[in-house]
Formats: C-alpha cells, sequence, structure tokens
C-alpha cells in the first residue's frame, strides 16, 4: 500500500511538472511570436519610412530640377534670344556683318537649341504624361546634338505602363548613367536599347574606359552609382552593372 | 550526425554532442551488465551522473548570457561535485544518489530556463527553428519530469521493486523525447551553418 502511494505520488507530480513545463513553453512560444511579430512590424515601419523619405527627397530634387529647367528657359533662354535678334539687326545695318557672324550665328543657334533641350529633359512638367521612349528619345537628340559620342538608339517601339512617378525616376536614372558615361567614359559609342512590350528593360552601354565597380563602392566612392541603386530599389527593378577597366561598362535596369 | 560534422559547432554543441556519445555508452554498458552479466549497474550510473552534471552545465554556462548565472554556476558545479564525492566516500554506490541528481536536475532546469528566456524569446528566429530552444526544453522535461522519480526511487525500490521498474518507464519516455530533441537541435544547427555558409 505503501510503494502504491508512493507510486501515485511520482505520477501525480510528475504530471504536473510536465503540465507546468508545457505552460512554460506555450507561454514563451507565445511571447516569441509576439516578439518575432513586432520585430517584423518594426523592419516594414522602417523601410516604409526610409521609402517615403526618399520619396520627400526625390520630390524635393525634382522640384529643383524643375526650377533650374524653369530659369534655363525664361532666363537664359531668353537673353539667347535678345542676343540672336541683336545679332539679326547689326547684320541688317551692316550686309557685310552677315559672313562674319555666321560662325557665331551658328554657334549661337547651337546654344539656344541645347539650352531648349536641357531645360526640356530637366523639366518634370514637360516629362509628365510622356512615353519613357520619347523622353529617352529627346535625351538622345540632346546628347548626339553634344558632339561627343556617336548614340546608337534602339526599342520596340512599344508603350510603358509605368506610373508618371516610376517613369519621372526611372529617366533620372537613365540621365545619371548617360552623364557619367559623358563625363568619365571617355566613350566612342553609347548603345542604348529599350524593351518595353513585355517586361521592362533599359539597357545602356558604352565602349570607354570602365571602372572596378566593387573598388568603386568599397571606396564609398560614386555616389552617382549610390544614388541610381537607391532610386532603382524605390521604384523597385534591379540594377545590374557590368564593368571591368578597359571594357566599358553595361548598365542594365529591368523590372523584377 | 554531430560527430560527422563536429568542427563546425560552437565549444556547448560539441559539449552536448559528447554528453549524448557518454549517454550512449554508459546505457550500452548498462544494459549489458544487467541483461548479460547479471550485475547490478547502479553504480555506473551514479558515476555517469557527475560527469553529464558537468558537462551539461559546462554548456549551458557558455550558452547562457547571464553573468548572474554564470557567477552562481562557478560556486554551485564545484560544490555539488564535493556533494558527489562525499556520496562516493560516505554511501552506498549500489544504490541510486537520489539527492544529488534531484540538486543537478533543478540546477540544470534552473540554468536552461535561464537560457531559455535570456536566448530564445527575444530572438528574430522562431522558437523551434532555434536549436538552443530545442536543446532547453528536451534538459528541462527530462530533468524536472524525473526529479519525483529519482527522489522517490530509493524508498519505492525497497517497497515495491516490480512496481519502481514499471515506473522507470517515466524516465524512457522522458529520454526519448529528450534525444529526438536534441538530434533535431544538432539537425537544426547543421542546417543552419550550411545556410550561412552558402549565403
Amino acid at each position: 500500500m505503501f510503494a502504491n502511494d508512493i507510486a501515485l505520488t511520482i505520477i501525480v507530480t510528475t504530471l504536473l511538472i510536465l503540465l507546468l513545463i508545457a505552460g512554460v513553453v506555450i507561454t514563451i512560444i507565445m511571447a516569441n511570436r509576439r516578439h518575432v511579430r513586432q520585430e517584423m512590424e518594426m523592419v516594414r515601419m522602417k523601410v516604409d519610412y526610409e521609402k517615403e523619405l526618399r520619396v520627400v527627397e526625390n520630390e524635393v530634387q525634382e522640384q529643383v530640377l524643375t526650377n533650374v529647367a524653369r530659369d534655363l528657359h525664361d532666363n537664359i533662354g531668353q537673353l539667347l534670344t535678345l542676343i540672336r535678334i541683336q545679332l539679326e539687326q547689326e547684320k541688317l545695318d551692316d550686309e557685310t556683318l552677315a559672313v562674319k557672324l555666321q560662325p557665331v550665328d551658328s554657334t549661337l543657334n547651337d546654344t539656344i537649341d541645347q539650352v531648349r533641350l536641357l531645360s526640356h529633359s530637366l523639366n518634370t512638367e514637360y516629362l509628365e504624361g510622356k512615353s519613357l521612349m520619347y523622353a529617352i528619345d529627346k535625351e538622345v537628340d540632346r546628347v548626339t546634338k553634344l558632339n561627343r559620342l556617336t548614340v546608337h538608339w534602339k526599342h520596340d517601339n512599344a508603350d510603358d505602363v509605368l506610373s508618371n512617378g516610376d517613369r519621372i525616376m526611372l529617366f533620372r536614372i537613365f540621365q545619371e548613367i548617360v552623364s557619367n558615361c559623358l563625363k568619365y567614359s571617355g566613350a566612342k559609342n553609347l548603345y542604348i536599347e529599350l524593351l518595353t512590350a513585355e517586361k521592362l528593360q533599359l539597357r545602356v552601354a558604352d565602349d570607354g574606359v570602365g571602372f572596378d565597380l566593387e573598388k568603386t563602392i568599397e571606396e564609398g566612392k560614386g555616389s552617382g552609382l549610390q544614388n541610381m541603386l537607391k532610386r532603382t530599389r524605390l521604384v523597385e527593378m534591379e540594377l545590374d552593372i557590368r564593368s571591368t577597366p578597359g571594357n566599358g561598362t553595361i548598365f542594365t535596369l529591368s523590372q523584377q | 550526425m554531430g560527430l560527422s560534422h563536429f568542427k563546425r559547432f560552437t565549444t556547448p554543441y560539441r559539449l552536448i554532442i559528447l554528453h549524448v556519445c557518454l549517454a550512449f555508452i554508459v546505457e550500452c554498458a548498462g544494459w549489458y551488465l544487467y541483461n548479460k552479466l547479471h550485475q547490478e549497474n547502479i553504480w555506473l550510473y551514479n558515476i555517469y551522473m557527475l560527469m553529464e552534471f558537468l558537462m551539461l552545465s559546462s554548456a549551458g554556462v557558455l550558452f547562457t548570457d547571464s553573468k548572474f548565472m554564470r557567477r552562481v554556476m562557478a560556486i554551485v558545479m564545484p560544490a555539488l561535485s564535493f556533494f558527489w564525492i562525499y556520496n562516493i566516500i560516505t554511501k552506498d554506490i549500489s544504490k541510486v544518489f537520489s539527492i544529488f541528481l534531484i540538486l543537478s536536475f533543478i540546477t540544470i532546469t534552473v540554468l536552461y530556463i535561464n537560457i531559455i528566456v535570456n536566448k530564445a524569446l527575444f530572438t528574430k528566429k522562431a522558437v523551434f527553428q532555434n536549436p538552443i530552444f530545442l536543446i532547453s526544453i528536451s534538459l528541462i522535461i527530462y530533468c524536472a519530469g524525473t526529479v519525483p522519480l529519482y527522489g522517490l526511487m530509493n524508498i519505492l525500490i525497497e517497497g515495491n521493486k516490480v512496481l519502481a521498474k514499471q515506473l522507470f518507464t517515466i524516465n524512457m519516455v522522458a529520454a526519448i523525447m529528450r534525444y529526438t530533441l536534441l538530434a533535431l537541435a544538432i539537425y537544426l544547427y547543421i542546417r543552419q551553418a550550411k545556410r550561412e555558409i552558402a549565403a
């Protein structure tokens, strides 16, 4: 009888202890789940906040660019037009000046043209409602007129389905790539290809000096590159950069 | 599995794996003594329980981040070791050292509850994907769950040996849970280590 009591005590106590452990485990699991959920929520909020911040940053940048574009068009453009009118007046007064001022006239016309194209390419309002292909086409015109390199421009002539904001963002990334190419690559040829029919893909390649991508990022250089990558994340696209010194650079922007 | 990837493990995991190997050897030896040589094997388990306690508590000390717990263990581990020596000298080695066993199991339970709270509760990982959680739970279930059995085992053996043998099933069930969870923890650790290397 005594042994039976002991056995019963052992069984009951063991069961109670196991119940207690089960209770503790369930509490821990629930607390952990709540903690994991909170952590995930925090991460999501942080990502959202950074995205929001980036959007605001871009809006400010776009506003600045629009203001610069307006100033270029309204002030400098007007002044250049005024110079042309004055020159025309001079030519009317003295016909011999027409030949002498021919090169000046030509340069002035080019300058007015460049200022107009630049002000258009910087002006967000001008780009709104236009397709990416149209915007790139205008930029290609502008770059071609600079006579610094040969632009090979290819597209599938299809309309993109991007939102206005995403389109402007993509166009700014494209401008950054082209601007970097003009400034640093020393390329003779620039190859641009835009495919929009199925999955959007923009490929910009040059035959310039190229660069060491890893080294540039490791050394914290290339703020333009960082900016491009940030903007790419913002439009939820992928930017693939392939470059080796001496072998040119290929940028491929594609939808995820 | 643990031995084949032994180099991948950190020290506390290695101690856990070694303890499992030692338990396997002792179980085999205990079975051979009892079933083949028809001799008492409790003395073997009495020796093993000190090694088990030292290995599990050392692993726990290495797992825990709590300085307080480390200080407590620095006192408890030698104290219990001396108590075990005292038992060897003064008591019959053919009887389970119940008090030492209870004290060592309570110590391990408290230590691993502390580890669970500190290491598994406030991590970004889900608890069942955390090897430390599984190791802790396996040891808590076994140590806390068998305390009443070992605490009263000597009295029960004296009263009714057959009933004592039947009740030993509690130990068997707890041991199966313990080693299954330990195997799962080791498997998870290896899988996560491989993923980290691949990443």
